[in-house]
């Protein structure tokens, strides 16, 4: 938790910038698979932050801003109205798999893992990626993303099973 | 199997109740099948968790002007954060190799010379990808 935030008062755009810039990016990177469409969606959150902090009512800081930044993706993904592209890293080889007595390191892992979050529903990848990379609670996540903490539960598990299920030739 | 298996994530993500968590941890003493379950969402959660923390492009910053009340003119850029990311930069392609190894190929981001974070390659838990500059830290 943003220290200022916890505080109770309301952070500078720049310390937003400064301190949430990569989460934000991350964010970005991983729901659409694209730097370009990351670097596009970061900043128009940062373009939102900035409009609405003159208005924001100290609180939860961090609610508030995924709520604007999940909304930054969803009103992208709508204007779009297209799949994520496939990571242009992938450079995993279509239906290879591991041998079983391979010790899979984590750099060839992470692109095999990155493709299979942007096959999952956008509900799904988006639940996981809030819990898992953001490392928002449940609560935290159905604030920003405004449904019930059962929905997110549900679309965090789903969305788990269906990317152990994708990736199921690197498990041990 | 337990009869409401989202449990099991919650679990792992400490998101259950006491008695929930009682209740779950006597189940998968007596169920294999849950257990093995437990066992394959833990890596899938895992495997996501474990992906890097991405260093955004400095020109995400550098696009954004700095509001009219704080700057006497339109189209004033925010120099202070460019500023720090230029300067990160510079140490990143010195400590890149204490912050983090990645292969060069698997970088995912084009603009090698702008993809040292801002601010968070000093706090704990954060993995910021940093890419090998030419000429510069190698």
């Amino acid at each position: 938790m943003d220290e200022e935030a916890a505080d109770g008062g309301i952070p500078s755009w720049e310390d937003v910038a400064h301190r949430y810039g990569p989460k934000i990016y991350s964010f970005a990177y991983r729901l659409t698979g694209n730097p370009d469409d990351a670097a596009d969606l970061s900043q128009e959150v940062l373009l939102r932050v900035r409009k609405g902090l003159p208005t924001y009512k100290p609180g939860t800081f961090e609610g508030w801003l995924w709520r604007i930044t999940r909304n930054a993706f969803i009103d992208d993904v709508r204007r779009k109205k297209r799949r994520p592209v496939v990571p242009l890293f992938d450079s995993t080889p279509a239906g290879a798999s591991p041998p079983p007595d391979v010790v899979i390191s984590q750099e060839r892992i992470d692109p095999s893992v990155q493709g299979a979050l942007l096959e999952l529903p956008v509900e799904f990848r988006e639940a996981v990626v809030l819990c898992d990379v953001v490392g928002l609670s449940y609560d935290e996540i159905a604030e920003a993303t405004g449904v019930a903490l059962g929905t997110v539960r549900s679309r965090i598990h789903r969305g788990r099973k269906l990317l152990r299920a994708a990736l199921e030739g690197y498990q041990p | 199997m337990i009869d409401d298996p989202e449990l099991l994530s919650a679990y792992l993500d400490g998101e259950v109740t006491d008695a929930e968590a009682m209740r779950i941890e006597t189940h998968l003493s007596e169920c294999p099948d849950c257990a093995q379950e437990l066992e394959g969402l833990n890596w899938a959660r895992s495997a996501v968790r474990s992906l890097p923390l991405l260093a955004p492009p400095t020109d995400v910053f550098d696009a954004i002007p700095i509001p009219s009340a704080q700057g006497p003119a339109r189209g004033r850029f925010l120099m202070p954060v460019a500023a720090a990311v230029a300067a990160i930069v510079v140490i990143g392609g010195v400590v890149s190799g204490v912050v983090a190894a990645s292969d060069a190929q698997e970088i995912p981001i084009e603009s090698v010379a702008t993809q040292h974070a801002v601010g968070s390659a000093g706090q704990p838990g954060v993995l910021l990808v940093s890419v090998p500059m030419d000429g510069i830290g190698q």
